[in-house]
């Protein structure tokens, strides 16, 4: 008998990407009552919005991304929308998720950026069946790489770098750990970027595409950066963990790569864990497994190209 | 020594991992996690099975640790994990 892995792989190697529907077609299903049933790793996501910005977000963003059809399972329908005279006098941009409104609106020239993180949000507050990290996370030859840290810590910048330079992108902001098998489950979204690090990224080889850019956010100016089509097409394929870095940028200094014990890395993943105190002693015993099997390291830089070489060592003589 | 025996405060409640570098403490009770020393995991880690006096702790003592260790179960008393139970 096919495992629930399996059939959910079956299902959506039948589903064609978003990049094969018309632009007419992507606004009628955006509009419609089921939303866009859109195959997010293992989950489907029904998104609604009534943005032009959002569908040409999407177009750029998630083309390669598989679509499920109307009928077909959702696990988390969203919603950005504005409504009223507000559709037309200074739009703004509402998130709803299940008939809440989590978060306060806001202007509709960052409906996209709202969009991405209210996923987050979503993912964050309802996959309990997963010890989630604040973390970027990237796969090398079959191991797993989690860079945890807090936001400002150049995170996404570095996985971005990495990802343009053939790392599997699980993703950008959420390590999603598998409380029954231990394993990095894969959620490859568009890479978040801020302020300078849009242009640091956009300048780098490997021809990345960057999302529509969102001004005077409350996080500053916010593009994405389109995951690589090659980590789409592997989103169902979990990963063994097998490195913790704790990467701390800072202008102008010099490369420090700090090793770490078991103890020390586990108390900081907790302090960058989202759900593991939900979790109780479950989060407690899959944190201790996923430390267990993992080395950990603080890596302090002050260039890409510090790191990047840095990090393929590690991740290379470790392994 | 002295024939004190020690428990945990709440055993069902409390989960302990060791490694070189120290030892993590999961309270379900309280839901808190603590890191402790190498040592005092390990006295976590006995008391777990049942309570232990003084002389059998010592037993888990390191030579080279300075603290004493009526010191170290003082702290990890005051901080609600054992207690003497006399």
């Amino acid at each position: 008998m096919a495992s629930c892995a399996q059939q959910t792989e079956a299902l959506v190697s039948h589903r064609p990407p978003l990049s094969t529907l018309t632009p007419a077609e992507l606004r009628r299903r955006l509009h419609s009552q089921h939303g866009l049933r859109l195959q997010l790793g293992r989950f489907v996501a029904g998104i609604r919005s009534n943005f032009d910005s959002v569908a040409d977000g999407l177009q750029a963003l998630y083309a390669d991304y598989p679509v499920a059809a109307d009928d077909d399972f959702c696990d988390y329908p969203v919603e950005v929308r504005s409504s009223g005279l507000r559709r037309y006098v200074r739009p703004q941009a509402i998130f709803r998720f299940e008939g809440t409104q989590p978060f306060k609106p806001l202007p509709g020239n960052q409906a996209v950026a709202m969009l991405e993180w209210g996923l987050n949000w979503v993912f964050t507050n309802h996959a309990q069946h997963y010890l989630i990290i604040h973390a970027a996370v990237l796969e090398r030859d079959g191991l797993g790489l989690i860079m945890a840290a807090p936001p400002g810590s150049g995170k996404s910048t570095l996985c971005a770098a990495l990802a343009l330079r053939g790392w599997r992108l699980l993703s950008d902001e959420l390590a999603m750990i598998g409380l029954d098998d231990d394993l990095l489950m894969p959620l490859p979204r568009p890479v978040s970027l801020k302020n300078q690090s849009i242009d640091i990224v956009r300048q780098l080889p490997g021809q990345p595409v960057i999302g529509p850019i969102a001004h005077d956010t409350a996080k500053g100016t916010v593009a994405h950066m389109r995951a690589p089509r090659a980590s789409v097409e592997a989103a169902l394929t979990p990963v063994q963990p097998r490195w913790i870095v704790f990467p701390q940028f800072a202008a102008g200094h010099a490369l420090d790569i700090e090793a770490h014990g078991k103890a020390h890395t586990f108390m900081q993943l907790v302090s960058n864990s989202f759900n593991y105190p939900r979790l109780g002693v479950t989060g407690f015993e899959a944190m201790g497994r996923l430390v267990d099997g993992c080395d950990g390291y603080t890596a302090r830089y002050g260039s890409l190209d510090q790191i990047v070489p840095a990090l393929e060592s590690i991740c290379t003589r470790s392994a | 020594m002295n024939r004190v025996l020690w428990s945990l405060v709440t055993p069902e409640a409390m989960s302990v991992v060791n490694w070189p570098d120290g030892s993590v403490l999961y309270n379900a009770r309280t839901t808190t996690t603590t890191m402790l020393t190498r040592t005092a995991g390990a006295i976590v880690a006995r008391l777990k099975a049942g309570a232990a006096d003084t002389d059998a702790l010592a037993g888990l003592w390191p030579a080279d640790d300075d603290l004493p260790l009526l010191e170290l179960l003082d702290a990890l008393a005051r901080h609600g994990i054992l207690r003497a139970a006399d």
